[in-house]
């Protein structure tokens, strides 16, 4: 019996074959389970991103929806702008989709976003992570991890610092819904963003999805970097609302090592075990907060369970 | 501000409807490798003495699909229910799932679909098969006699039966069954089983004729003028003799003598100390039987170690459970006694693996008050004493003749399983003979034997993370859910689910990729949870 977070799925696709990722594209898998529910009943807004050219350059068209191109800082305040017009012209239940990447979400588009949040502005905000720019080359960001190779940050100078902690960022914005998915757990990030068109106001939807090209890792590993994020703790899946009720919507039968998820990739492999042991110090910190904000008892916080020798 | 009036006056641009559809686009040219679906040997199949295609009739179990996992069992294994109680479930030992948690008790759902089917058979279509099978071969009648009603002459005669030839058991014993009635103990197979599946075979139209003696009763010859073929699947049911002084005292027996006359009921009742000689199934058989039928003490000597014993782990440990002394590194040296045996000599030997030669150590030398001596060190075939014809390892005498050879006859020894597949081996190199020219080897109702290249699944190429770590299941359908399908295409729909080019299409289970669109990354052959997909290098075709 296969997982249950592997959930059902509509047959419906609004994402069409022929766009313009590249192969094992993460956010192209992301963004065709993020249609599928919300289907024609949102408009999108893509600022400057890898999805600015999935999406098609003119006259393509690769989504079955209404596509909004808009500079990079501004893809918040683009969205807000658009929900408040459809208001305007007596549309109320028209959803606004923004869909930025990191760099659109935490660098550049940043105040942009926390403008929107503070205002709480009635729209869909949805990060697609992963973790450097890499439309233009694969310089980092401020999302990209502590240890992580970059054209910015060549080896052996990797970067040095974490990975900006921008569900932190949107918690203390006190919006209405704000959670985290990956492409690994369809079933997940479907019902995510069902509770996110449920709910008005700001919503915020922070998604990992792996980058083959920029990760360094072999084209087919895309899904199960995902799912190793998770079940390593790196990434785990949960969701806020109102900043407050923190609920933990996935907990691993087992926990994985870091060096599970690190190994595969190559932006990760100038790191000392020194640094291996930094990360993996870093996860059950922030593990243990995170535990300790949605009142689940962390089964395993003295010792990290074994891994299994079966598992790949 | 806007006035209410000018709301209807609006209608949203049709900007997007100018657009091109990214279809145009074939970015199937950008493949360096294509995701080719290709179905593998599961290792339940490869270690299952019948090849039984045990994951196809698990996904049709999983649904519940009673009738479904029949009609696929039936084209391995005709008898699921017998050797649902019988078989010593060597599928289990490489089960992937015992790689995450606990392997599948498949021998438990396989004993579900047979009882099934005895419920089910005269009710349901599919379980009372004969006229499925039957259809547009009625006038294609052809006689065959097989000898002997063991597992490998009714599987034979079963799948002969289905294609049509009229079939006529020929069993010596007053008991139908061969070994299944005589040899196995009641514990390991109830007989009402047995007598069920015989009575299903009886009202599919084969002829089961027991306490008729081929050799005696009736000539092999006299067979051969009056039948098309003949099948000898006799067993290897004599003794052989150990050869030490005093084997042929009175009190002295053969381990398959002594088990068929227990369930003959010619012997009621053993009494005083027992000891069996010998290691093998037979053995411990009959050490148990001895046990249950009133014997004092019972020890069974081994020439070799416990690891070495060639009987089943299962039947060694049930026969400590009830009792049986085990001593190992012993052979008998000598019988003894007047008139009837009383005592045994024995000596111990060096440690040493099976194949290699004994060395008995010197002045080791004990003896042993003993009533009563079982001798088990292995069986002959009975083909010798019928026929001096020999037979080629597949059982055929040689192209043109009608005799054929099947089961422990041929091959020694082995288990109900073992024989079964024997026997359909032989249905199908008889049917070849028998109505030749007519393809009878590609019928979609007899499984052909693997030809040994077959390629089988590795876990590593399985996703166990798609499945929670769960225990075994009471319910069959259940357990059979958490078979992970290995190999075979079970249409879960994992590589839909995750391709991020939308270039699986078609039916869960009959699934295409389209070859415009795949940009060949391969993680629906990563993801795919049954490994039944595979990267390949495809030069023609294509966008």
């Amino acid at each position: 019996m296969i997982n249950t977070l592997m959930g059902s799925f509509s047959q419906e696709e609004f994402l069409l074959s022929g766009h313009n990722a590249c192969p094992g594209c993460g956010p192209a898998i992301a963004v065709r389970h993020i249609m599928k529910v919300t289907a024609s009943r949102a408009v999108i807004v893509i600022p400057a991103s890898c999805w600015s050219i999935i999406s098609g350059v003119v006259p393509l068209r690769a989504l079955e929806t209404v596509v909004m191109h808009c500079p990079f800082p501004s893809a918040a305040a683009t969205g807000g702008g658009i929900k408040k017009g459809l208001e305007a012209v007596g549309d109320p239940h028209t959803q606004v989709l923004v869909l930025a990447g990191d760099g659109g979400t935490f660098d550049i588009g940043l105040q942009g976003l926390s403008g929107a949040a503070e205002r709480n502005e009635d729209i869909i905000f949805v990060c697609y992570d992963n973790e450097a720019y890499m439309n233009t080359g694969m310089q980092k960001s401020s999302a990209s991890p502590y240890g992580s190779y970059s054209t910015t940050t060549p080896a052996p100078k990797v970067k040095g610092n974490p990975k900006k902690d921008i569900m932190k960022i949107m918690a203390a914005h006190q919006v209405p819904y704000a959670a985290t998915a990956t492409i690994a757990f369809p079933g997940d990030l479907s019902s995510k963003v069902e509770r996110a068109l449920e709910r008005k106001g700001f919503r915020f939807l922070h998604i990992l999805t792996p980058c083959p090209q920029g990760w360094g890792s072999p084209i087919d590993k895309t899904v199960e970097l995902s799912r190793l994020a998770v079940l390593t703790r790196l990434f785990p899946l949960w969701e806020v609302e109102g900043g407050v009720n923190y609920r933990i919507n996935f907990l691993p039968e087992e926990y994985l090592p870091v060096n599970e998820y690190l190994k595969s990739q190559k932006r990760f492999s100038s790191l000392e075990q020194s640094q291996v042991d930094f990360i993996q110090e870093n996860v059950e910190r922030q593990w243990e907060e995170l535990c300790h904000k949605a009142g689940v008892a962390n089964r395993f916080s003295a010792a990290l369970a074994g891994h299994k020798n079966g598992r790949k | 501000m806007r006035s209410s009036g000018n709301k209807n006056q609006y209608s949203p641009p049709p900007a997007y409807l100018e657009t091109v559809p990214t279809p145009v686009n074939k970015t199937g040219l950008w493949r360096f490798l294509t995701p080719v679906r290709k179905e593998k040997i599961s290792p339940c199949r490869m270690l299952c003495p019948l090849e039984n295609g045990i994951p196809r009739w698990m996904n049709k179990a999983r649904e519940g699909d009673w009738e479904g996992s029949w009609l696929i069992m039936k084209e391995y294994n005709p008898f699921p229910a017998i050797t649902g109680y019988t078989c010593y479930r060597f599928c289990q030992e490489k089960c992937s799932r015992s790689s995450l948690d606990d392997a599948i008790a498949i021998g438990e759902v396989e004993k579900a679909i047979g009882l099934w089917r005895h419920k089910n058979y005269g009710f349901n279509k599919a379980a009372s098969d004969r006229d499925n099978l039957l259809k547009g071969r009625e006038g294609k009648r052809k006689k065959v006699a097989v000898v002997g009603s063991g597992p490998a002459g009714l599987s034979c005669a079963y799948y002969l039966n289905a294609l049509g030839a009229e079939v006529t058991v020929l069993e010596k014993m007053p008991l139908a069954g061969g070994l299944l009635a005589t040899g196995i103990p009641e514990y390991r197979l109830p007989r009402s089983i047995l007598k069920k599946e015989l009575e299903i075979l009886q009202s599919e139209g084969i002829v089961i004729k027991t306490g008729l003696d081929v050799g005696k009763d009736i000539s092999l010859s006299d067979l051969e003028q009056n039948f098309d073929a003949v099948l000898l699947a006799v067993g290897a049911q004599e003794s052989r003799p150990l050869k030490v002084a005093g084997d042929d005292l009175p009190g002295v027996t053969g381990a398959v003598e002594f088990l068929r006359d227990i369930h003959l009921g010619k012997v009621r009742e053993v009494q005083g100390r027992v000891v069996v000689v010998g290691g093998g199934n037979a053995a411990v058989d009959a050490a148990c039987a001895a046990t249950l039928q009133g014997a004092g003490e019972v020890t069974l000597l081994y020439r070799r170690s416990l690891e070495e014993m060639p009987a089943h782990p299962d039947e060694v440990n049930a026969a400590r459970d009830a009792g049986v002394n085990f001593v190992f590194q012993t052979v008998l040296k000598e019988i003894t006694g007047s008139g009837k045996v009383q005592r045994v000599r024995a000596a111990r030997t060096a440690p040493s693996r099976r194949g290699e030669t004994l060395q008995i150590l010197p002045e080791t030398d004990f003896d042993l008050e003993c009533d009563f001596i079982i001798i088990a060190a292995g069986q002959e075939s009975g083909l010798p004493k019928l026929t001096p014809l020999s037979f080629s390892p597949e059982g055929i005498f040689n192209n043109e003749s009608i005799i054929f050879a099947a089961g422990d006859a041929l091959s020694g020894p082995a288990t109900v399983a073992d024989a079964i597949f024997s026997g359909r081996k032989a249905a199908l190199s008889l049917a070849g003979v028998l109505w030749p020219g007519e393809g009878i080897g590609d019928l979609p109702g007899i499984a052909p034997p693997l030809g040994g290249k077959e390629e089988v699944v590795e876990f590593d190429t399985l996703n166990p993370y798609l499945f929670p770590r769960q225990g075994r299941f009471s319910s069959a359908q259940k357990e059979a859910g958490r078979c992970f399908s290995c190999g075979i295409c079970n249409g879960c729909g994992v590589c839909w689910v995750f391709c991020p080019d939308l270039a699986v299409a078609g039916s869960r289970e009959d699934f295409e990729i389209l070859l415009d669109y795949c940009k060949g990354c391969g993680i629906c052959v990563r993801e795919c949870p049954a490994g039944a997909l595979d990267m390949e290098e495809v030069t023609s075709g294509g966008a």
